[in-house]
C-alpha cells in the first residue's frame, strides 16, 4: 500500500492517511472524467490534481509530489514523454505511468527511457492500469 | 666450192670442135657450160635460161656474131650480159669497134690462150654470181622494207585510233569539269593554283588571270582568309591531305559556304609534284545544320527548363502529400483515437459498475471500441511514420525495422551515431523515414537477401543513412542511375535526397547492395541547446 510522506497543507485533495495519491494529465476531458472514477474506485487511491497539457503536469506535480503521475503521450505544449523527464528530474519520488494509443511495441521503449515505470496502452487501460499502479507503489 | 652457185656460160660456134675445146678449156671454172652451133639456137637457150657470159664466134652462117650481139642487146633482160667475141678475122680496130658498139665486152682472137680465157671468162662469170646476189638481197631488203612499212603503216593507224580516243576522253574530261557543279583545281607543288574550273569563274566573276596563283584568295571571306591560307601552306609543307571550310564571295558580293579538300600527287622519288582538289558549295547544308543545331540548343533548354519545373513541382508535391498525411494521421490518433479511447473508458466504467452479468451490451461496445482503436492506428501507421514527431527518427526506425522482420523475415540491425541522436527538422526526418522504407522495401522485394544493415551517422555538417543487404545486388544500370531504367522507389528515394541538396549512391558490395544517402545538416543550436539542457 502506498505511504504518505509529507503533508500538503494546500492540495485540493482531502488528507487521507495511507492513501495513495496520483496526478492524472490528459487534454481529454472525458477520459481524465473515466480514469479519476476508475482510479477512485479503489478505496486507497485519491486522485489529487488534473493537468490538461504536460506543462501544467510538470507544475501540478511539484506543487503536490504525488506517489503516482498519470502521462498521455499525445498532449498540447509539453508531450507526455518530456514531461515525464522533467518530472523525473524535479521531483524524483514521483512514478510515472505513461499512457498512449501507441502499440506497446513502438512506444514502451521510449516511455521508459524517459523515465516512466510503467507504460500502458490506452484500450487497455481499464485492465492494465490498474495492475500497474499497485506494481509501482508496492516497489516503492 | 660447194657454196658457189653456178653460172650458165653460152658457148656458140658453128663449129663443133671448136666448142670442145672452148668446153676443154672453160670445165675447170666448175661452171654451167651450154653450147649452141648457131645464132638461133643461142637465142632460144638465152630466152630460157639466165645467162652470165655468152662467149661466140663472129663468123658464123645464118645470123652471125654481131647480129646475135645486137639482138641480145636489143632485150631489155640481156642488157648486162657479157658477150665475148672470139675472132680469128676481123681483128681491125674497126671490127673491134663494131663489135663494141653491138654490145660486145671483150675480144679475143684466135689462137686462144687458155688462161686468158678463162680469166675473162671468170671474171664476167663472177661479175654476173655478184650481180645476182646483190640482186636477191636486193629483193630481201625490199622484203623487208615492205614489211617494215606494214607494221609502221599499222602503228600509225593504231595511234591515230588512240589519239582519237585521247581527244574524245579529253573532250569529256573537258565537259565534266566545265559542267561540274563543284570548283575542281590543281596546283603545283608550290600550292600555287595553275588550274580552276570554269565553275569558279561563274561564281565569282572573276578571270582566270587573277585567280591562279594565290589571287584566289581575293574571293575568300577576310573572316577565313588568314586560316585557310595558313593551313593549305601546312598542308603544302607537310603534305598531308587538305581539308577545310570557308566563305566565298560571289559576283553578287554574298558569302557562300564552301568546302574544299585537295590530296597530293607524288613523283617516284616521293616528292610532291602537284595537288588535285575540289571544293564545294555546303552553304544550304551548313544554314541548315546551324538552325538544327541551334532549335536543338533552344530545345534542350526548354526541356530543361521544363524538367527542372517539373521537379520542383513533384518535390512541392511530395511535400504537400507528406505533410497531408501528417495532418490527418494526426487528426485519426489524436482526435479520433482520443475520443475512441474515451469512450472506451467510460464504457468500462460502466460494465465494471454493472451487477447484471448477463448483460453483454457494454462488453460488446467495448469490444467494438477496441476494433475502431485498432483500424485508427493502423491507418495513422499507414499514412504517416507513428511517432516519428514525438519520439524521433532513431526510435521510428527501430520500430519499423523490427515491423519489418516480423513481417518478412528479413534479420534486419539498426545503428544509430552518436547513441543520442538529436532531433532533426521534422521534413528532413519525414524524407530519411520514407527513404529507409524505399530501400527495405526494395531489399525485400527484388534482393532475396537474408541480412539488412541500416547505420543512422549524425555528423557536424551532414547525416549520412547506408542500407546494406547480402542479396543479389544492382543491375548496372539501376546503379548508375540512369534515367528510364529507375523504379517508383529508387527515383522516388533520389527526388527526395536531392530536394535535401543530398547525394543518392547505389553499389554492389558482393554480396548484396549499399544505398548511401548523405543529406547537408548543420546541427542547430536549438538542438544542442535540447541536448544539454
Amino acid at each position: 500500500m502506498g505511504k504518505r510522506h509529507e503533508i500538503e497543507a494546500n492540495g485540493d485533495c482531502a488528507l487521507k492517511t495511507e492513501a495513495v495519491r496520483i496526478v492524472i494529465a490528459d487534454d481529454h476531458e472525458i477520459f481524465r472524467r473515466g480514469l479519476r472514477s476508475l482510479l477512485e474506485s479503489h478505496d486507497d487511491w485519491q486522485v489529487c490534481g488534473e493537468a490538461v497539457d504536460g506543462q501544467e503536469a510538470v507544475e501540478r506535480v511539484r506543487e503536490l509530489k504525488p506517489d503516482v503521475v498519470v502521462l498521455d503521450v499525445t498532449m498540447p505544449r509539453l508531450n507526455g514523454l518530456e514531461a515525464a523527464r522533467e518530472i523525473r528530474k524535479q521531483v524524483p519520488d514521483s512514478k510515472v505511468v505513461i499512457l498512449s494509443q501507441h502499440e506497446p511495441g513502438l512506444m514502451r521503449q521510449s516511455a521508459l527511457a524517459a523515465g516512466a515505470g510503467a507504460y500502458v496502452t490506452k484500450s487497455e487501460v481499464s485492465r492494465e492500469l490498474m495492475i500497474a499502479i499497485e506494481e509501482i507503489v508496492s516497489s516503492k | 666450192m660447194t657454196t658457189k652457185d653456178r653460172v650458165n656460160i653460152l658457148m656458140v660456134d658453128d663449129q663443133p670442135a671448136k666448142l670442145l675445146s672452148y668446153e676443154a678449156i672453160l670445165a675447170e671454172l666448175d661452171e654451167n657450160l651450154i653450147k649452141a652451133t648457131s645464132g638461133r639456137e643461142a637465142l632460144e637457150c638465152l630466152l630460157k635460161t639466165d645467162v652470165a657470159v655468152v662467149l661466140m664466134d663472129v663468123s658464123m652462117p645464118e645470123i652471125d656474131g654481131f647480129e646475135l650481139a645486137s639482138m641480145i642487146r636489143q632485150h631489155p633482160r640481156f642488157h648486162r650480159t657479157a658477150i665475148i667475141f672470139i675472132s680469128a678475122v676481123h681483128l681491125t680496130d674497126l671490127d673491134r669497134l663494131k663489135g663494141y658498139e653491138r654490145g660486145a665486152v671483150d675480144y679475143i682472137s684466135v689462137p686462144v690462150i687458155p688462161e686468158l680465157l678463162r680469166a675473162k671468162v671468170t671474171v664476167f662469170a663472177e661479175l654476173h654470181r655478184k650481180a645476182q646476189q646483190l640482186q636477191v638481197l636486193n629483193r630481201q631488203l625490199e622484203g623487208r622494207v615492205a614489211e617494215r612499212t606494214f607494221e609502221l603503216e599499222k602503228k600509225a593507224e593504231a595511234l591515230e585510233l588512240l589519239n582519237a580516243q585521247l581527244a574524245m576522253k579529253n573532250d569529256q574530261l573537258d565537259a565534266i569539269l566545265q559542267t561540274a557543279p563543284d570548283i575542281i583545281f590543281s596546283s603545283q607543288g608550290d600550292g600555287s593554283r595553275d588550274y580552276i574550273s570554269e565553275r569558279f569563274f561563274e561564281y565569282t566573276g572573276a578571270t582566270s588571270e587573277s585567280a591562279t596563283g594565290f589571287g584566289w584568295l581575293e574571293y575568300v571571306d577576310p573572316a577565313d582568309e588568314a586560316q585557310i591560307k595558313g593551313h593549305w601552306m601546312h598542308c603544302i609543307e607537310t603534305g598531308t591531305p587538305y581539308e577545310a571550310e570557308y566563305r566565298i564571295r560571289n559576283r553578287e558580293g554574298t558569302y557562300r559556304w564552301f568546302r574544299a579538300r585537295a590530296i597530293p600527287i607524288r613523283n617516284t622519288h616521293g616528292q610532291i609534284i602537284r595537288w588535285y582538289g575540289t571544293c564545294s558549295d555546303i552553304h544550304d547544308s551548313k544554314v541548315l545544320e546551324r538552325s538544327i543545331r541551334d532549335n536543338a540548343a533552344v530545345l534542350e533548354k526548354a526541356v530543361e527548363e521544363r524538367t527542372e519545373a517539373l521537379r520542383q513541382l513533384s518535390t512541392r508535391l511530395m511535400r504537400t502529400q507528406d505533410d497531408e498525411r501528417r495532418r490527418i494521421a494526426r487528426e485519426l490518433h489524436d482526435s479520433l483515437g482520443q475520443e475512441l479511447a474515451a469512450a472506451k473508458m467510460t464504457v468500462d466504467v460502466i460494465m465494471q459498475r454493472s451487477t447484471d452479468s448477463k448483460d453483454h451490451s457494454a462488453i460488446d461496445a467495448s469490444k467494438c471500441i477496441d476494433r475502431a482503436l485498432q483500424q485508427v492506428r493502423t491507418m495513422s501507421h499507414l499514412l504517416h511514420p507513428p511517432l516519428l514527431d514525438e519520439v524521433g527518427l532513431a526510435s521510428a526506425l527501430r520500430w519499423y525495422l523490427e515491423g519489418m522482420t516480423k513481417r518478412s523475415g528479413i534479420e534486419t540491425k539498426l545503428e544509430v551515431h552518436p547513441a543520442n541522436f538529436s532531433r532533426l527538422a521534422p521534413a528532413l526526418e519525414t524524407a530519411i523515414f520514407r527513404i529507409v522504407q524505399e530501400a527495405l522495401t526494395n531489399v525485400f522485394r527484388h534482393s532475396k537477401a537474408t541480412h539488412s544493415w541500416v547505420t543512422l551517422t549524425r555528423n557536424a555538417d551532414h547525416v549520412s543513412v547506408e542500407i546494406r543487404d547480402n542479396g543479389k545486388g544492382l543491375e548496372e544500370k539501376v546503379m548508375k542511375l540512369r534515367p528510364g531504367t529507375l523504379g517508383v522507389g529508387i527515383g522516388g528515394m533520389r527526388q527526395r535526397v536531392e530536394e535535401f541538396g543530398g547525394k543518392l549512391r547505389l553499389t554492389n558490395a558482393n554480396p548484396g547492395a549499399i544505398v548511401e544517402v548523405v543529406i547537408p545538416a548543420e546541427e542547430k543550436a536549438v538542438e544542442r541547446m535540447l541536448v544539454t539542457a
